[in-house]
């Protein structure tokens, strides 16, 4: 929900220390060298550390995002209003105006092929998003709180148009 | 009975059930079912080529070249599961079982060609071949959407 | 040898042509080079199918020497292998070239169909060309899982399960797990197997809908196979390379990688995640049957448990004071296993659902896969080659070329694949011939450092015909 840049500054950070560790781990005592016996001794020991670590954050990762999955069968909406969108090569047809600060499920399908409803906040990230798909409709289940123009771009390739296939909404 | 016994046995079996239009060609079955049948028809063959032609676990190998029919077949026998001749074949109690024995046949190729060069790897060509041929139960021919 | 020299060379003879394409792309997105939209969306399917293909060829030519070594193969079937994948290859560029195919490498149904700016034969021509390399890579995987398993007397064995279950009784008996190298071949080829079978199912059901427009195709259905055979195929082209990690590098640091339990445990992770791990891919599609979503959330996370505790965690640990001394082969290793984890730390963020939402389908997805791919499983490649050469020559490369091929490699590929990271974190999205801002400013940054590359790529291959024509410094090999 618009996280992009919290993303790209966790990524940088594991990134940075990924390569640091790397580093150290190869020029550290580089100039005295060890016997393989002696280095995995101690090794293994460190590995199974590592191990339990590693997996431990990825259970507790796991675990941690199941309540923010966006699906309609994770997220109870009852009352919920809903709007149709249809895609097409290369337009959006759909309401101009959504109203903020109520649930709102988009029924989102195709008329030919796959596409990408993707909605921009105002502030110009990435919102919210699932694919538009001929035969299927898609229930995406949302509540806007910020009011403003919300642009909307195909985020599927589906042909020569894709990069001018966009629209948008306003929230009021 | 021998290994070999056995896969002659489930061959004969399957070439049997390769008969059901004669008594049956009233029957109007769904894409998906009808594919699944044909899955079934297919593991029949699959399992003959392996159980007739089996080489003891870790024996020399045949050519090389046995991989290209272990490959080529399963390909074909996609082909031959043709979603929209079905409706043709079900008029068509003759065509509709050669069918069903061109589609034993070519797994029945698959996993011998595929035991000839190795043992074993009838049973993993044959098994990515059946995965196929179920798998296209769920859209080959079909859609099963939620709307529009 | 003469094989494995045969596919290394096309594979990045395939390699160097595509890294040309993309450094127009960029370009172009950058608003420098005039390339009309269908045009770009043409050369675009062009370098993706291109580069997996190339990436591919030189990682089975590495991995098909490596099972060589132990078992001994027939040389005709990876010549023949070989002809579908030039056949395919070809197949492919008349259908860009002369018919402007444009639907890109996931050539997603019913794109291919519908709407389309080319004529039916290149549709014709792209999926049978694809088909002919599918055809050639199977046929490999198909050798090779043979040979193993004719040679091990199973797939239990080849797999080190009594090695691992009943090691007492194994170790007693006086036998030994197979080589980690054979691990990496097993896997890729079942794997391979299985990918390539989803492929050619798709392919076919497109093929037929093409002759005959009667055979309906369920889309969902297409698109899980067309990732399941997508994301494996692409995915499997790392642990080729990584195969050469076991090799190699022991020759680097004069040190020796044996199998372990850890290793073949880790072996088996691999096979299963790497089947299972694409359902990342359809996050997006909320219709898709929820476990799924499930598993592929936690199958993401699980693949990375092999690499980063086995082989990437025992790479270091053959290089931690073992005395190795900085060559463009081991240096391309050390850089591979840092691409790779930083490529993959990249593809876990993404892999998680509810970030998923604002990454899928923006530049971060082509921005983790071009780092594990370029500063991953070409690395590996590279540092294969290099080993092989330094060895043959018996002489390194001098400081300069290093560190000229360092930089422009290294250091152009991160300022190559940095933009990529900004403007997907800003919600640019990927695949647009024109790009809405940030994202022109970016695909300028990323053109100079995507030349850059280019500079030590060249770097890297005249150095590397400078060491193939000294002499041999003696039979060794």
């Amino acid at each position: 929900m618009g996280e992009g840049p919290l993303v790209l500054q966790i990524f940088l950070v594991v990134a940075v220390l990924a390569i640091a560790a790397m580093l150290f781990v190869v020029l550290y005592g580089a100039r005295t060298p060890l016997p393989q016996s002696v280095v995995n001794d101690a090794g293994y020991r460190i590995r199974k550390i590592w191990l339990g670590l590693v997996l431990f954050v990825a259970v507790v990762a796991f675990a941690i995002t199941l309540p923010f999955f966006p699906y309609p069968w994770a997220k109870a909406s009852p009352g919920a209003q809903h709007f149709t969108v249809t895609a097409a090569q290369y337009a959006f047809v759909m309401p101009s105006v959504i109203p903020a600060n109520v649930p709102i499920v988009f029924d989102v399908t195709s008329q030919d092929v796959n596409h990408g409803f993707g909605i921009y906040a105002p502030d110009g990230n990435l919102f919210a998003q699932v694919q538009a798909m001929p035969d299927y409709i898609n229930h995406l289940p949302i509540e806007f709180h910020v009011k403003g123009h919300y642009t909307v771009r195909c985020l599927e390739f589906c042909g020569i148009g894709h990069a001018y296939m966009h629209g948008g909404f306003d929230v009021r | 009975m021998s290994r070999r016994g056995v896969g002659f046995v489930i061959l004969a079996l399957t070439a049997l059930a390769a008969l059901v239009p004669f008594i049956d060609h009233q029957a109007e079955l769904p894409i998906w079912q009808h594919h699944l049948l044909h899955a079934g028809l297919m593991a029949g063959g699959a399992l003959a080529g392996i159980l007739i032609t089996a080489r003891p676990r870790g024996s020399a190998g045949g050519s090389g070249f046995w991989l290209l029919p272990a490959l080529l077949a399963p390909m074909l026998a996609m082909f031959a599961m043709w979603p929209s001749a079905y409706n043709y074949f079900e008029l068509h109690p003759l065509g509709h079982v050669l069918e069903h024995i061109v589609l034993i046949a070519l797994a029945y190729i698959t996993t011998a060609a595929a035991e000839s060069y190795a043992a074993g790897l009838g049973w993993l060509i044959g098994g990515a071949m059946i995965f196929m041929a179920v798998a296209a139960a769920r859209g080959f021919g079909v859609t099963f959407g939620n709307g529009s | 040898m003469k094989i494995m020299w045969t596919y290394i060379v096309a594979g990045l003879t395939i390699f160097g042509l595509m890294l040309l394409v993309g450094i127009g792309l960029r370009a172009s997105q950058a608003g420098w080079l005039p390339i009309d939209t269908g045009t770009f969306y043409s050369l675009l399917s062009l370098h993706g199918v291109g580069m997996i293909t190339a990436m591919a060829i030189a990682g089975l030519g590495l991995l098909w020497y490596l099972v060589d070594r132990e078992i001994k193969l027939d040389e005709r079937v990876a010549l023949l292998a070989f002809a579908f994948f030039a056949i395919g290859v070809l197949s492919v560029i008349v259908s860009v070239v002369f018919g402007h195919f444009g639907a890109l490498w996931t050539m997603l149904y019913p794109l291919p169909f519908v709407g389309t700016t080319w004529p039916a034969w290149a549709t014709g021509a792209w999926l049978m060309g694809v088909a002919l390399v599918m055809l050639g890579f199977m046929l490999i995987c198909a050798q090779l899982l043979g040979a193993i398993l004719r040679q091990y007397g199973g797939l239990g064995s080849a797999l080190g399960v009594d090695y691992v279950f009943r090691r007492k009784a194994f170790e007693a008996a006086g036998k030994h797990p197979p080589k980690p190298q054979i691990f990496a071949a097993t896997v890729v080829s079942i794997d391979g197997l299985i990918g390539g079978a989803s492929g050619l199912l798709v392919g076919i059901a497109m093929i037929a809908h093409l002759l005959d427009p009667h055979v309906a195709i369920d889309p969902l259905w297409a698109k899980n196979l067309t990732y399941q055979f997508g994301h494996t195929f692409a995915n499997l082209t790392m642990y080729m390379a990584v195969a050469g990690i076991y090799v190699a590098l022991p020759i680097c640091t004069k040190r020796e990688y044996h199998s372990s339990v850890p290793l073949a445990v880790a072996w088996w992770g691999t096979l299963v995640f790497v089947i299972i791990a694409y359902f990342h891919h359809l996050y997006m599609d909320f219709v898709q049957w929820p476990i799924v979503q499930y598993i592929g959330e936690i199958s993401s996370y699980l693949a990375a448990v092999p690499v980063v505790v086995v082989t990437v965690f025992g790479g270091l640990m053959l290089i931690h004071r073992s005395g190795m001394k900085w060559t463009l082969g081991s240096m391309f290793f050390f850089a591979g296993m840092v691409g790779w984890i930083v490529g993959g730390s990249a593809a876990i963020l993404d892999a998680t659902i509810p970030l998923n939402v604002d990454l899928h389908n923006t530049l971060w997805v082509p921005a983790h896969f071009h780092t594990y791919l370029l500063e991953g499983v070409l690395l590996f490649i590279l540092g294969w080659v290099f080993v092989a050469l330094e060895q043959r020559a018996g002489s390194a490369s001098n400081a300069v070329v290093r560190w000229i091929v360092g930089l422009g490699i290294f250091g152009g590929g991160a300022i190559f694949l940095i933009p990529f990271y900004v403007a997907g974190a800003a919600g640019v999205p990927r695949r647009y011939a024109v790009e809405p801002a940030p994202g022109p400013f970016w695909a300028g940054i990323a053109t100079i450092g995507a030349l850059l590359v280019l500079v030590g790529v060249l770097a890297a291959l005249v150095e590397g015909i400078r060491l193939a024509r000294k002499p041999a410094l003696s039979v060794s090999q």
